[in-house]
């Protein structure tokens, strides 16, 4: 593990009051979604991780103010391993995001869009590379 | 103390099957009988979460107690089953049946209709081939096919899986399909010539969902929200024919209850069961005893009758694994919002790579939330939500079913605790989906052997094997081919623990005939 990884693990929250977990949500909304998340997802997302049972991290060890290094480094550890505490909260904020009706289309080709697909689909190839090349810098590889 | 002719534990499947052919003879069924919560959803799945004007559907796709994220804080558990209106089904499991797992992960269901509840609705009869370890054969069990297929209302059709599923005499017109299943046979039928020669046959898949109204019961009106509402009087239930039973008083039925034992007595069988609520214990008389409660807790009430805490019997489940698809024509295509999310067609691999016939069920992806699968994308998380939207109406999952026969190394054993202990070695599987792709190739379809999902023993509910039926059954945890247990007189198993081996075929309908043709010989001793 890099020293970079272990530095951001040093700041790990202790007790994850209300307030960071909405920033988690919030950051994590960006990165998805590219804008702010509703307060009531804020709300649902700090409920999920009180339900998840005790073997989940109630508490992430990550930073969330840099966005395209956290979105790397959750790529990197989904690759190692599905189940970490990263990728579980990101897919939180998927789920919570996917029932708001505002957030319909984001999910859903209502109508055929077959070369924004394309598009999306290059776009996803080349963020790829640059991510995983961004996580094997951190150490995650 | 409450008397029959004859107690049938259990309301799944073969429960209520074997309860059918003894309607109004003196029929008690003790279950424990968990039902739907009240308020389930209305409408179509795509059209109440478009609904701009409509607060979001949280509560009924995520739920209050955030159900629907259950496989990312827990081990894999069908989407079919953690949904908050789906939950009913298994959620007193845990607490009326604890499991000791070693390698598997177990489903029970104590709802009244069982694991059912939740199926795929594909109702499949078995060949002689598939029946080669049975004391049975394909026909003895067609009278009982014919007779469910009557009174359930079966879709389907005369294709080329007939030789694999039986005669099509009798099945409702099939389903409409969607766009996605619609492209994947027209290209087999384009090339049916020589993906038939290299061993891949296509075809409709065998559902227990009306086309049209039958038996009191409307077709099926694709809201597509089998994930999320069990109880759609479309689509098959054993808890309807219950629920129509004991209105028409054809049967007794008693919910609430945990059959624990029982003991043969001079002239019968005593029950014993506890009371959910209280704790407290019940006892019932009957002159004969169908154990029905699923193949893991039938042979758990077979063990504790004995006070057997050592023995080990067979534990069969079919292996699974999802193999995913693209179509790369269909990337981006337009959302059809009216489906049936379940089976879209059904493959069977008949060829040199696998020594018997495997089953294959093909779904569409779009009748869950995407969340539950856009993260096994190998993308980035935003682009495996921008890319994932695309890519959705282009996906096609194959779901494999491998065949079981028993295994020293996989066994279930009641300890002294009353925990079920349940052994499993899992299978490497792999050859026969590297070899499937190439396949798929050929009709166009983009895919990866190492995208292929392999789940965990014990996921695909397909239970079996502790109590089977032999020809010159040996020992108290055999049966003979009617069901009865060795050296009982009037206690039979009409649910799959009495299965020999599994076949590479979804077993309910199989099962369900077996029960009904249990359940009459059983009648045939009353007097």
């Amino acid at each position: 593990m890099s020293a970079l990884v272990a530095a951001r693990r040093a700041q790990a929250t202790s007790g994850a009051p209300a307030e960071n977990l909405a920033r988690e949500a919030e950051a994590i909304h960006r990165i998805l979604f590219g804008c702010a998340a509703s307060e009531e997802l804020k709300r649902r997302y700090a409920a999920a991780l009180a339900s998840a049972p005790d073997g989940a991290p109630r508490h992430c060890e990550w930073r969330f103010d840099a966005e395209a290094e956290l979105e790397a480094i959750e790529f990197a550890l989904r690759r190692k391993n599905p189940f970490n505490p990263l990728t579980q909260r990101f897919r939180v904020v998927s789920y919570l995001a996917e029932v708001e009706p505002a957030f319909f289309d984001r999910f859903v080709t209502e109508r055929r869009q077959f070369w924004a697909g394309v598009g999306a689909l290059v776009r996803a190839a080349l963020r790829t590379i640059y991510l995983g090349v961004k996580g094997a810098r951190h150490g995650l590889g | 103390m409450a008397s029959a002719n004859v107690i049938i534990v259990g309301s799944g499947a073969a429960g209520v099957a074997a309860a059918y052919a003894l309607r109004g003879r003196g029929v008690l069924l003790l279950d424990v009988g968990a039902t739907p919560p009240p308020g389930a959803l209305a409408g179509n799945f795509y059209a109440l979460r478009k609904n701009p004007g409509q607060a979001d559907l949280f509560h009924e796709l995520i739920g209050d107690c955030f159900e629907s994220l259950h496989n990312v804080f827990h081990p894999y558990l069908s989407p079919k089953l953690k949904a908050p209106g789906m939950k009913f089904i298994v959620e007193r499991a845990a607490r009326l049946a604890p499991v000791q797992s070693k390698g598997f992960d177990a489903t029970m269901s104590f709802a009244a209709g069982g694991l059912a509840n939740a199926w795929g609705a594909g109702l499949y009869r078995a060949t002689d081939e598939d029946l080669k370890a049975f004391p049975i054969s394909a026909r003895d069990l067609d009278p009982y096919y014919d007779a469910l297929t009557e009174k359930i209302g079966i879709s389907g059709a005369d294709d080329d899986l007939s030789r694999y599923f039986g005669p099509a005499q009798g099945l409702l017109p099939p389903l409409k399909i969607d766009a996605n299943g619609a492209a994947l046979l027209r290209r087999y039928e384009q090339r049916r010539g020589a993906i038939r020669r290299a061993g891949l046959y296509l075809g409709r898949p065998r559902l227990a969902v009306l086309t049209r109204a039958h038996d009191g019961r409307p077709p099926y009106s694709y809201e597509a929200l089998e994930f999320f509402r069990a109880a759609n009087p479309a689509v098959y239930s054993p808890m309807a024919t219950l629920r129509e039973m004991v209105a028409r008083g054809e049967i007794a039925y008693a919910p609430g209850l945990l059959v624990e034992r029982y003991a043969e007595n001079g002239d019968g069988v005593r029950v014993l069961a506890r009371v959910c609520s209280s704790g407290a214990r019940r006892e019932f008389t009957a002159r004969r005893l169908i154990l029905a409660a699923g193949a893991l807790n039938t042979a758990k009430i077979a063990l504790n009758s004995n006070d057997d805490y050592e023995t080990r019997l067979p534990l069969l489940d079919n292996a699974v694994s999802y193999m995913p698809l693209i179509d790369p024509r269909r990337i981006g295509a337009a959302l059809e919002k009216e489906f049936f999310p379940a089976a879209m067609l059904n493959a069977v691999y008949d060829g040199p790579f696998w020594p018997e016939p495997i089953q294959m069920t093909l779904y569409g992806a779009a009748g869950t939330l995407r969340s539950d699968f856009l993260f096994d994308f190998p993308l980035p998380a935003r682009d495996a939500i921008a890319a994932g939207k695309y890519l959705t109406p282009a996906l096609v999952i194959a779901q494999l079913f491998y065949p079981d026969a028993p295994a020293q190394a996989n066994y279930l054993r009641l300890t002294a605790a009353g925990e079920l202990e349940l052994a499993y070695e899992r299978k490497k599987l792999g050859a026969l989906e590297a070899r499937l792709v190439g396949l798929f190739r050929r009709l166009g379809y983009l895919g990866l052997a190492r995208l292929c999902k392999y789940l965990a023993p014990g996921s695909s509910f397909h239970y079996a094997g502790a109590l089977p039926m032999k020809s010159a059954p040996r020992g108290r945890y055999e049966t003979d081919s009617n069901g009865r247990l060795t050296g009982a007189r009037g206690v039979y198993v009409a649910d799959a623990a009495n299965f020999p081996a599994l076949p590479s075929k979804n077993h309910s309908f199989t099962m369900m005939a077996n029960a009904m043709r249990i359940a009459t010989e059983v009648g045939r001793t009353l007097p």
